[in-house]
């Protein structure tokens, strides 16, 4: 009885299917395409067989919106694809999430899903947030990224690295909560808006801490 | 053979469990969970209105030490909290075990207080942009500013981020630790010509 119920789901199923691909002549179309999140600059381009595809961001007061893309190429029912990112936009990295394999890619086959829909998420590049510290002797001082960060620096440090990194295009703003003992210090450069790269003691416009014993 | 094995086994977990919770307990189901926001001392939790649990400072999870049965109601209360918080919530606060452990997270709310400032000198000259830190604060005109608000204990910097055209603006009492409503900050700007 269970067994028979089985056959005939089955059976019922395979009339259904071959009917949704219009009696086996011709086959379904499927269009490779899904979404974006995260996406907040251009430079995203997806890739599949040989076909590119552009993605532009959506922003809304400054945030990125989900975006829907689709390749313009459809393919047939069965044919086994791949897609990759091709290129992330400069200030961020975008992977095919979940990914597979060595080139965090998705892979099926149409069909297999009643649509092809993968996700793609973007995330904006952290970077470490330092600079270079002259004339300490002194103990503790302390240095704060506005609400977001604390630091204390130990006397004789040359330079000094933030434990949260800070997204590209954030601001920041470096303070001295502390000044060290029996010495005075000041922040030369101490804010600005995060490049595409760590600051570090060498950077250009570096933050700089120099200290003074009066 | 199988099942005297199996059944050896149950009887030996259930005897471990009586004795881990020194005989008291009747479940065999843990009630345990993430917290956040707690970074001091003070948080105190309940199921069903017993045993007290404290949750120390900075403490990323807890664990009810009393297990609980299978398909039993359980309720989770906070009793008391942490002196800088606002609000703690338990989720979920109130269900049903089931056949499973249950995992209930606590959240605290750290208590926020507000930052703000007065700008004088500007005249009209406009682009000056303060900075806490990440946050950005464009300020059109003479008067009063706010800053997004801070949790309390945290520190807070406010450094002028970008210079008006033609002026130049300078900040007292830009930097400090919130203990109450911060509203000393003051922004003095002055004309570089034009």
């Amino acid at each position: 009885m269970t067994l028979f119920s089985i056959r005939t789901a089955l059976a019922l199923c395979l009339a259904a299917s071959l009917a949704a691909c219009g009696g086996g002549s011709d086959k379904a179309t499927f269009v490779v395409g899904g979404s974006a999140t995260g996406l907040a600059y251009t430079g995203l381009k997806l890739k599949t067989g040989d076909q590119v595809l552009a993605v532009e961001p959506v922003l809304v007061s400054g945030t990125p919106q989900t975006v829907r893309y689709a390749f313009p190429k459809t393919i047939d029912y069965g044919t086994a694809y791949t897609l990759t990112v091709d290129a992330s936009p400069d200030k961020q990295a975008c992977d095919v999430y979940p990914g597979f394999g060595t080139n965090n890619e998705n892979r099926d086959s149409a069909g297999h899903t009643a649509t092809i829909d993968i996700a793609i998420r973007c995330q904006t590049k952290p970077y470490a947030l330092g600079g270079a510290v002259a004339g300490l002797t002194g103990t503790g001082l302390v240095l704060i990224n506005g609400s977001v960060d604390t630091l204390a620096v130990a006397a004789g440090a040359t330079t000094f690295t933030f434990t949260n990194a800070v997204l590209v295009d954030a601001a920041y703003g470096v303070s001295i909560l502390t000044q060290p003992a029996g010495q005075t210090c000041t922040v030369r450069n101490g804010t600005g808006i995060m490049p595409n790269a760590a600051m570090i003691a060498t950077s250009a416009n570096a933050v700089t801490v120099t200290c003074v014993t009066p | 053979m199988k099942n005297l094995i199996l059944r050896t086994g149950i009887a030996l977990a259930c005897a471990v469990s009586l004795a881990s919770c020194g005989g008291g307990s009747t479940g065999t189901l843990q009630i345990a969970g993430n917290v956040t926001g707690v970074t001091q001392d003070g948080l105190v939790i309940q199921n069903n209105g017993g045993s007290d649990l404290a949750i120390p400072a900075n403490a990323g999870s807890y664990v009810f030490k009393d297990l609980v049965p299978t398909d039993s109601v359980f309720n989770i209360t906070i009793k008391s909290r942490p002196l800088n918080t606002e609000e703690c919530t338990a989720s979920p606060a109130q269900g049903n075990t089931g056949l499973y452990s249950v995992r209930v997270d606590i959240a605290c709310r750290i208590t926020t207080k507000s930052l703000t400032g007065t700008v004088t000198g500007l005249n009209g000259k406009t682009g000056l942009i303060l900075a806490n830190g990440p946050n950005q604060v464009p300020v059109a005109a003479d008067g009063p500013f706010e800053m997004a608000r801070v949790s309390l204990g945290y520190p807070y910097g406010i450094n002028v981020l970008r210079q008006p055209d033609n002026a130049t603006c300078t900040v007292a009492n830009g930097v400090g630790t919130i203990a109450d409503n911060v509203s000393n900050v003051v922004v003095t700007c002055v004309g570089t010509g034009a």
